[in-house]
């Protein structure tokens, strides 16, 4: 092997040092710089995070009167306790009262406490899942509610996949026993857009 | 606008204030201390300064005041923003390949021919496109892919220099994996349900994961290699990794509970089964201990936790027991030069290639890197330090690290378990794998042949690791769409 190759390698070496730690220099001090833009953006716009909204159209509390806009985020637990993601400073609620997911145009929430959540006036019972759209009206322990979700895409079609009802549970909505679970069935409630319930206004 | 002119910023206006140049009446009145009996009168004379006020967009601002964002904090949050940091990262990395590929040329053949200009022309761009035009059209993160691609080059520039042609079956693999992690990005970024896939995947491992006990022959002690006739020879346990990844995170997302997460369980303890039966162990262990990490972040339960682990050290045991490699394998790592010529030949050959580089290296193409066994495959990184030196490779590592904790940073922004879980996985997978194999090649734990990501030789590998990659873009894209949503929404609002 020639002296100049010899004399080549050691310099790419050298080289090749330089160039991983000038890119490790960068890469650490913009993963920082990023770092602090996205918590700060975080902090400030906290409503990013957000899949959309529950409007209080009538309530009677102190601390949720009508009015107030709640942030929905993606996925979590509704109820009054301060760890929950949607918190609801009702009297009489529940610590957590229900789970919701946000799949994309459409908003699944399963209960898990009776007697304290309804979809459009529909009771539902511990574990029934009920998919709102925005329009959507709900109603926990007295305190009226509106949705409105942020994205505004056509909902799809086929079945709705949820992660929280049992299998049996869904068998049993297709057979017209269940109330208020999420199914193609007719036991499914009827959930009203905004398009319906302008029609419904008109026809009355 | 005239320059004797201050801005001051109020919001989306800009109110200019015009300053009398110091000759003139108006300056000379302005200028100069006053004396207090004279600033009574000359306070009616004083004139007043002419407002302009103009209607316009403020697109920099140094510190927007509190509860508005930035318009580079914007772009960052909704869409892939290739800046400087990312363009000077994405050059260097063109300029180490071009230089790299021309010398390992030069060492091989004597000349820089036609041949290593056509790979100079086909990585460089290739290299340059992914970190910087592709974030533009897709929803990826620029810095990631930036630092995979030096990576995938610092591979592909040893391995054409030590093996001219397993560097050039390197660089077709690289160009085909980058396909598979824009096809997989994409997956992620659109889809909504993950059942489907999920369960496929799960079939389709398990499916894969036979083949080479049917089909397989036995190499170094393990049976994990099988050769088909359309596709060729490949590894299936990398492959499966990405079904670990999804049932992991689509069982054990959304408040699941232990029996609701046994789909998941079930389906990695057939995986490890199966592994154990090929006698695999360094894939098995990666994936249990992927498993055991994605358990604890989804649902915290130490107890549980820990009663997995427990179960791990007691299979462990077991297996030391049984098979008579794993023996070997600790003995040699305790103390390699009880048997310099047998087992412990390749771990002392990969200490003194380490050793011998030095600090800076001997240079590329210099050294004898194939006198350690395996020395393309798992032993890749004694060979870059030999090469490149010590520093080079701590460096190495440390660009493994930065691609991790960025993949961290982004996972902990994402808004749902499910994306949240899949990136954890994917990071436990590729970060096991990198610590198990570096700490083996440099004597810290007992060796397990498992593949060096984006740096050794092997089309399963880097496939494996680029769809990984590919499902971190994907996470990040979602987010991007999903704060594009919300902003939209709000500015209809």
């Amino acid at each position: 092997m020639s002296a100049w190759y010899s004399v080549l390698a050691m310099g790419f070496g050298y080289l090749s040092a330089v160039i991983i730690l000038l890119i490790v220099g960068i890469s650490i001090r913009k993963t920082l710089s990023d770092r602090r833009s996205w918590k700060r953006a975080a902090s400030e716009q906290h409503q990013l995070a957000c899949a959309g909204e529950l409007s209080v159209l009538s309530g009677g509390m102190k601390r949720l009167s009508a009015g107030k806009v709640i942030s929905v985020p993606y996925e979590g637990t509704i109820g009054s306790a301060s760890g929950c993601d949607v918190v609801l400073s009702i009297r009489r609620l529940h610590l957590r009262a229900a789970f919701f997911w946000v799949d994309g145009n459409r908003m699944h929430v399963v209960p898990v406490q009776k007697e304290v959540i309804q979809v459009d006036g529909e009771m539902l019972r511990p574990g029934d899942e009920a998919i709102m759209t925005t329009g959507a009206r709900l109603t926990v322990n007295g305190v009226l509610m509106e949705l409105r979700l942020y994205e505004e895409s056509e909902p799809e079609a086929g079945v709705f996949e949820n992660p929280y009802v049992t299998k049996a549970r869904r068998i049993q909505a297709h057979q017209g026993h269940g109330r208020g679970i999420g199914s193609s069935g007719s036991a499914r409630p009827e959930k009203k857009g905004r398009k319906r319930r302008a029609e419904d206004s008109e026809q009355e | 606008m005239p320059k004797n002119s201050e801005q001051v910023f109020i919001g989306h206006k800009v109110r200019r204030t015009e300053k009398k140049p110091a000759g003139t009446e108006a300056g000379k009145q302005n200028s100069g201390k006053r004396k207090p009996a004279q600033r009574a009168d000359r306070r009616e004379e004083k004139p007043k300064p002419a407002v302009h006020t103009e209607k316009r967009l403020i697109f920099r601002e140094k510190r927007p005041e509190k509860g508005r964002t930035s318009a580079s904090e914007l772009r960052l949050l909704t869409g892939a923003r290739v800046d400087l940091p990312v363009v000077m990262i994405a050059v260097l990395t063109a300029v180490f390949e071009a230089l790299g590929l021309m010398l390992s040329a030069a060492h091989t053949q004597e000349t820089v021919g036609m041949d290593s200009l056509a790979m100079i022309a086909f990585i460089v761009p290739l290299g340059l496109f992914t970190s910087l035009i592709l974030p533009r059209f897709m929803h990826m993160d620029a810095m990631i892919m930036a630092l995979t691609n030096f990576l995938c080059g610092v591979g592909i520039v040893t391995l054409c220099t030590v093996s001219p042609l397993r560097g050039n079956r390197q660089m077709l693999s690289y160009a085909l994996s980058l396909g598979v992690m824009v096809v997989m990005t994409l997956m992620v970024t659109r889809l909504r349900r993950y059942h489907g896939l999920t369960l496929f995947l799960m079939a389709a491992g398990l499916a894969v994961l036979v083949l080479p006990l049917i089909f397989g022959k036995w190499n170094n002690g393990a049976k994990n290699w099988v050769s088909l006739p359309l596709l060729g020879s490949f590894q299936p346990s990398e492959l499966v990794k990405i079904s670990v990844v999804f049932a992991l995170a689509y069982y054990f997302s959304a408040h699941r509970t232990l029996i609701q997460m046994m789909p998941a369980l079930v389906f990695c303890v057939a995986c490890l089964l199966v592994l154990m039966l090929q006698r695999d162990l360094g894939t098995a262990l990666i994936y249990y201990l992927s498993t055991l990490v994605v358990f604890y972040i989804a649902c915290g339960n130490i107890p549980l936790t820990l009663l997995g682990a427990g179960g791990g050290v007691g299979a462990a045991i077991l297996g030391y027991r049984m098979f008579a490699h794993v023996k070997v394998r600790v003995a040699m790592w305790k103390n390699p030069w009880s048997d310099p010529t047998g087992g412990g030949y390749q771990i002392i050959q990969a200490l003194l290639a380490i050793s011998s580089g030095g600090l800076f290296g001997m240079g590329l193409g210099q050294g004898t890197p194939e006198k350690i066994p395996e020395y393309y495959n798992d032993f890749i990184f004694a060979v870059i330090c030999e090469q490149f030196g010590q520093v080079f490779g701590v460096l190495l590592l440390l660009v493994y690290v930065i691609i991790f904790m960025r993949a961290v940073m982004l996972i902990n922004r994402s808004r749902r378990s499910l994306t949240m879980l899949l990136g954890y996985g994917t990071v436990a997978m590729l970060g096991i794998q990198t610590f198990m194999i570096t700490g083996g090649v440099i004597k810290l734990i007992p060796l397990t042949g498992v593949t060096m990501p984006f740096l050794s030789y092997g089309g399963s590998s880097m496939l494996s690791c680029m769809t990984m990659i590919g499902i971190l873009h994907g996470i990040a894209g979602k987010q991007q769409v999903e704060t594009k949503n919300c902003l939209m929404a709000k500015g209809r609002q």
